[in-house]
């Protein structure tokens, strides 16, 4: 199977580029400035307080005693104990990784999916009206600044006409109360995820639109375009099963790619939405030397790439089976 | 002589440019019997193609149809409705594409393109019937039936274009546009592939237009044979006729090529360079006036009019009929 | 055609659904929802050193004594009356109030007795400073007990008096766990706790991670009915619920539209104007306990001289800080110590340059290092007492002084820092000093200052300092200069050091006050640092809700308002 052969290359692969990470990560993060205990200290502690603080966390040690544990914890799967959570970080993570996992690739797919029927429609109607629109609407989109137009969206829709939450991802009111069923549950949660989602989807769909459009005016030229013509098809069955699935490739090539992506979260969107993701974890943990949490949060985020970009070949050659391993 | 099953009148097909509308085709007349067969040969870029997808109304946005009539089973396709063309696409005229090209989607298996065509046309056939005809009609170009769930790339050139043969045939037309079916395929899958479509055209008694650069493919498959040259035709006629006594200086030159094979070759670079980017001659007179060994001042001056030689046989050259 | 409407028919269904949804929401619970900026990190009272943790825990797990909020004086809570000390035998002796756990157990001298043992054995950090100078804690019955010092030691009265009592029967066994451990502090420290048990008003009832936090009425605080303080206590709501809010943007926005009561956060001064033309918005002004200064690098050149410190002083326009950078909402500083922690504040401090015009700054510190033997090319004021630009400074040694840094926070971080050090610099070149604020990133500006003593100057702050003065003393203490220690600026002064230390084994608060006015004499006299400003607290609640809250130094967010706010009676309600 050459497919196996390819895929267990890859891991091997993988497996080098992630320890080069792991310790590039433990390296940058000891080389910044600042350490953890000098934001957690104030001018009335003394300084045995601040001492005992940092052996605590095990900053007392040298850097090659602390890297080889380190590296011990990442071969366990135990990556260590956040500074300020004083839990695993790999169960703060876990918490954190679905609700990201759920807003983002959720707003994707959907990008993903308006973006492909749109830029479909605008080559199909290169040079008219419609595709002009569509396409400055796109480039529009595309470049607005995300945490304004969230802010905007929050004030529109959260604030002003008031139809959904402003930010969050559970309403306490619905959650406290004792009969909250699951539906109830999940009805809250699908309705605080409306802004962002929208939002998400109208700063994400524009560059699918631009990939798609261009793709499809390419495959537009093809042979087997003429052949399906010639065949009598009507143009929506041309549109849309011969030339739309070969312009989609690239797309879903840069899908598979942001899916990886994603998972880092969208700091800012998860700011201004307060949305309990991996991206507020990893702001946090950056800002506040919380080493542990950071480093696996980094690292989840590398594995996750990594993956991502295995199953993007490996869904490639689903996809295009012109391409074999 | 049998009906006609395609009459091609007067017909003239331009492109758009900057410069006005330049003629790619230019006053073609020519018919097709029931059965019949119609070689186009001529250099590429003459015109030959464009011929093709105008009687299929698949024209590139920027070409449109000047002037002329086609009849095709007495029906004018000139008015007809895009519609009524899209009927006619496939279960009356199909096509079988140069061999170069991708004719066959990559990502779809060439099961499911072939029975794309047969469901489109008849909508009303069962999925078992369109499946045992899909298999019949891979067991008429002799490709496994096992092969049925490949997808194109996994076949090979020749293989690829009995597919391709295949789908040509899946709807039962009455007239098949075979444009270049063999270009780029060696030797020995060029003569099979030509020996399957005559045989199909034969057996099921197809008419066939049958367009390549190669007069001696066409020689092999083709009972009628027009010779074009710059958008137009320069010499019509049967088979024996354009072969053996050809009338037009052009036609002598192609004929020349392939009679001389074994000797030195027939130079034809400067009737290329006489055709400049192989537009349509713009210049007066004959168009390759300045190459042809028997060019008059009347050649210099003026196109020449048709000159029957036979009743099946025309050409257009003032020096035709006069002997040589 | 028929696709596209059914398209936008269920559009318009989700439309509708979620618009009865947000109808559902305005229905009124009668809990206090409260907006934090970030979510707690930890219910571990042990672990917990960010404010917002503080928040929830602080209603949970009680002191011995707390603040009052108009005298900032010791008032008695989970003790009955103020500590009885015994000079003699240097102990303090506190009786205990009959309180009870949020379990129902009764909280007793033994769970003191536990607390203080438990964070000396595992020396604790943040508390164990707190309590190694105790040598024995004695429960002679179950509402006594006595402390035992080893020497006396001031901050026995506002640090060890004020940690959060935990209760033995939660803890014992999370101890005897923790000590078969590795490292035994980590394990203490890292324990999860799921049901914090304590003697507050309040108890946690859910947690959910990343979205709300839910504290119930505790029906056993002790508090509940008593008057203490003068004030008859509650709680008065019986839920707290905190939600977070990632932006202030947003938070404010909840504040308007209703979705949280009190934003437990300090509110920017760009919202002000905004928010007090909303109605049902009430906006509180506090004062804060806090320090923002400017300090500078006593060890070299050219602030080893105290003279260019006070020119510096008087070059500085606090009033324009205050009022424009800070856009009024904040105090200027003359001493260390906040004027508002009034016991220890000493006010008769000199006021350099206060009141003065620019062009007087200007001539008094001309005149001032004029007198110290610094000298100009071209002196900021003429022959005939004008003023022009002055061009370069030389030393007292005849050396041109060389070009110096102010570091500022970044303006990201930061604001009113990064423009105050833009504006100082402005000040300090009229007279000719090279001077040149730079912004830099904050952990770089601690490493360059307090880890590698590499600066010339720079502007930092402290947002919360404790009432206990105990940091002037760490801030200049000359056993303090060193990496990473709290005396940054490298003062050295061994008279400084003999009151300072005097003042920590002080024990008696009226002669401790005079060593501490002194120290601050000392500190603002010599200059190590130039205290600045302190920014005020603006706070914002819905008054067509909740009130009863208790302003106090820090604003509303405190343990006297979480006992007193009640929910405002609505006609017909």
């Amino acid at each position: 199977m050459a497919l196996r052969r390819f895929v267990l290359r890859r891991l091997v692969e993988i497996a080098v580029i992630f320890f080069v990470i792991m310790t590039v990560l433990f390296i940058l993060f000891r080389l910044a400035p600042g350490d953890p205990v000098s934001r957690m200290v104030d001018p009335s502690m003394t300084p045995e307080d601040a001492r005992l603080l940092m052996e605590s966390m095990g900053l007392d040690q040298p850097l090659w005693t602390q890297y080889i544990y380190y590296l011990k914890n990442v071969v366990t799967g135990n990556m260590g104990v956040s500074f300020h959570y004083g839990e695993p970080v790999i169960g703060i993570l876990m918490d954190r990784l679905p609700n990201t996992i759920l807003l983002f690739t959720t707003s994707i797919i959907l990008s993903a999916l308006l973006g492909v029927f749109l830029g479909k429609i605008a080559a199909w109607r290169r040079g008219e009206r419609i595709d002009t629109l569509m396409t400055i609407g796109a480039l529009f989109c595309h470049t607005l600044f995300l945490p304004w137009l969230a802010l905007i969206m929050i004030w529109f829709f959260g604030y002003r006409v008031g139809w959904f939450p402003i930010t969050g991802m559970i309403s306490p009111e619905v959650w406290i109360h004792p009969d909250a069923g699951f539906m109830a549950k999940a009805l809250d949660v699908l309705y605080h995820m409306v802004l962002p989602l929208m939002t998400l989807v109208l700063i994400h769909f524009g560059s699918y639109l631009l990939v798609m459009r261009s793709s499809m005016l390419d495959t537009l030229k093809d042979d087997y375009i003429i052949t399906a013509r010639a065949k009598g098809l009507d143009e929506k069955t041309i549109r849309d099963h011969h030339a739309a699935p070969n312009a989609a490739l690239p797309v879903v090539t840069s899908v598979g790619l942001s899916l990886a992506f994603s998972i880092n979260g969208g700091a800012l969107t998860e700011t201004v939405f307060t949305w309990p993701g991996i991206g507020r974890e990893l702001v946090f943990s950056v800002s506040h030397s919380d080493y542990p949490l950071a480093q696996a949060a980094f690292l989840l985020i590398a594995i996750v790439v990594l993956v991502a970009n295995l199953v993007v070949d490996v869904l490639y050659a689903y996809l295009d089976p012109r391409i074999r391993y | 002589m049998t009906s006609a099953l395609l009459e091609v009148d007067n017909l003239s097909i331009g492109y758009r440019t900057a410069g006005g509308i330049s003629l790619a085709v230019d006053g073609v007349s020519f018919r097709v019997d029931r059965g019949g067969s119609l070689g186009l040969v001529g250099e590429s870029g003459c015109g030959k193609t464009t011929i093709g997808m105008g009687l299929m109304g698949l024209l590139a946005p920027n070409a449109t149809i000047v002037s002329g009539q086609v009849r095709f089973e007495g029906e004018d396709l000139m008015t007809a409705s895009d519609a009524r063309m899209r009927q006619i696409r496939w279960r009356r005229i199909s096509m079988i594409f140069q061999a170069a090209m991708n004719a066959l989607n990559p990502v779809h298996r060439v099961q499911d393109q072939i029975a794309e065509a047969i469901i489109t046309h008849e909508p009303d056939l069962s999925g078992h019937s369109v499946a045992h005809r899909t298999r019949s009609l891979f067991d008429l170009v002799k490709i496994p039936e096992s092969r049925l769930q490949d997808y194109p790339h996994q076949f090979s050139g020749g293989m690829r274009q009995r597919v391709i043969i295949a789908m040509a045939l899946a709807c039962n037309p009455s007239l098949i546009i075979a444009d270049e079916p063999t270009t780029a395929l060696d030797v020995i899958v060029q003569n099979q592939i030509l020996s399957a479509i005559g045989t199909f055209q034969e057996e099921m008694n197809i008419g066939m237009i049958f367009i390549s650069h190669d007069i001696a493919v066409v020689a092999d498959v083709c009972t009628n044979i027009g010779v074009m040259h710059a958008g137009s035709l320069v010499e019509y006629g049967s088979r024996q006729e354009v072969l053996d006594c050809p009338g037009h200086p052009y036609t002598r030159m192609l004929v020349g090529s392939l009679l001389t094979l074994s000797d030195q070759p027939a130079d034809l670079s400067g009737v290329a360079c006489a055709m400049g980017d192989n537009g349509p001659a713009t210049v007066e007179g004959c168009p390759i006036n300045s190459i042809c060994p028997d060019a008059t001042a009347v050649c210099r001056r003026e196109r020449a009019g048709w000159v029957e030689l036979s009743t099946t046989h025309r050409v257009r050259c003032s020096q035709a009929g006069e002997g040589r | 055609m028929i696709s596209r409407c059914r398209w936008l028919s269920h559009l318009c269904l989700l439309f509708t659904v979620m618009a009865i949804m947000a109808c559902h929401e305005e229905s009124r619970s009668n809990a206090l929802k409260i907006g934090l900026a970030e979510e707690p990190r930890t219910l571990n009272i042990w672990l917990a050193s960010d404010a917002n943790s503080r928040k929830v825990l602080s209603l949970i797990y009680q002191p011995l004594y707390i603040y009052d909020p108009d005298t900032l004086d010791l008032v008695p809570w989970l003790a009955e009356s103020m500590p009885m000390f015994d000079e003699q035998n240097l102990t303090y002796t506190v009786r205990l109030r009959k309180a009870k756990w949020s379990d129902g157990t009764p909280f007793t001298s033994l769970d003191v007795a536990f607390t203080g043992r438990l964070i000396q054995s595992f020396k604790v950090p943040r508390y164990s400073s707190k309590w190694k100078f105790i040598k024995q804690i004695e429960t002679p019955d179950l509402h006594t007990v006595v402390f035992h010092l080893k020497k006396p030691m001031a901050s026995f009265l506002t640090g060890t008096l004020f940690t959060p009592m935990v209760q033995e029967k939660e803890w014992a066994s999370v101890a005897e766990k923790a000590k078969t451990t590795e490292k035994p502090v980590a394990a203490l420290l890292n324990h999860r706790v799921h049901h914090p048990v304590g003697t507050g008003p309040f108890t946690l009832e859910q947690w959910q991670r990343g979205a709300f936090l839910h504290l119930k009425k505790s029906s056993y605080f002790f508090g509940t009915g008593k008057t203490i303080n003068g004030r008859i206590l509650g709680p008065y709501v019986d839920d707290l619920v905190y939600t977070v809010f990632g932006t202030s943007d947003v938070a404010v926005l909840a504040l308007k539209k209703g979705s949280i009561d009190m934003f437990w956060w300090p509110i920017q001064p760009g919202y002000l104007a905004d928010l007090s033309r909303q109605a049902d918005i009430r906006l509180f002004t506090n004062e804060k306990s806090a320090l923002y200064f400017i300090g500078f690098n006593l060890r070299h050149a050219p602030f080893d001289d105290p003279a260019l410190r006070r020119a510096v002083a008087y070059l500085i326009d606090k009033d324009f800080i205050v009022s424009r950078i800070l856009q009024g909402q904040g105090t200027k500083m003359f001493s260390v110590v906040p004027a508002e922690n009034r016991f220890w504040y000493a006010s008769d401090l000199p006021r350099y340059g206060d009141g003065l015009s620019r062009e007087n700054r200007l001539k008094t510190a001309y005149r001032l290092l004029s007198e110290a033997g610094y000298t100009w090319t071209v002196p900021p004021v003429d022959a005939d007492g004008d003023i022009q630009p002055a061009k370069a400074i030389r030393l007292p040694t005849g050396q041109t002084m060389n070009r110096f840094t102010i570091l500022t926070p970044p303006a990201d971080y930061d604001p009113h820092r990064a423009i105050s050090g833009l504006m100082i610099q402005e000040w300090l070149r009229d007279l000719g000093l090279p001077a040149y604020a730079r912004p830099m990133a904050f952990s770089s500006l601690l490493q360059q200052v307090k880890g590698n003593h590499d600066f010339d100057a720079f502007i930092l702050g402290y947002g919360r300092l404790r009432l206990d003065p105990g940091y002037v003393r760490n801030l200049f203490h000359s056993s303090n200069d060193k990496s990473r220690g709290w005396n940054m600026s490298g003062y050295h002064n061994p008279a400084f050091d003999r009151v300072a230390d005097r003042s920590v084994t002080e024990m008696d608060p009226g002669k401790r006050q005079v060593l501490v006015k002194e120290m601050q004499k000392m500190i603002a006299r010599d200059l190590p640092y130039i205290p600045l400003y302190k920014p005020s607290v603006v706070e914002a609640v819905r008054k067509d809700r909740f009130d009863g809250w208790v302003e106090m130094l820090e604003g509303i967010g405190n343990i006297w308002s979480m006992c007193q706010v009640k929910p405002v009676k609505h006609d017909g309600a």
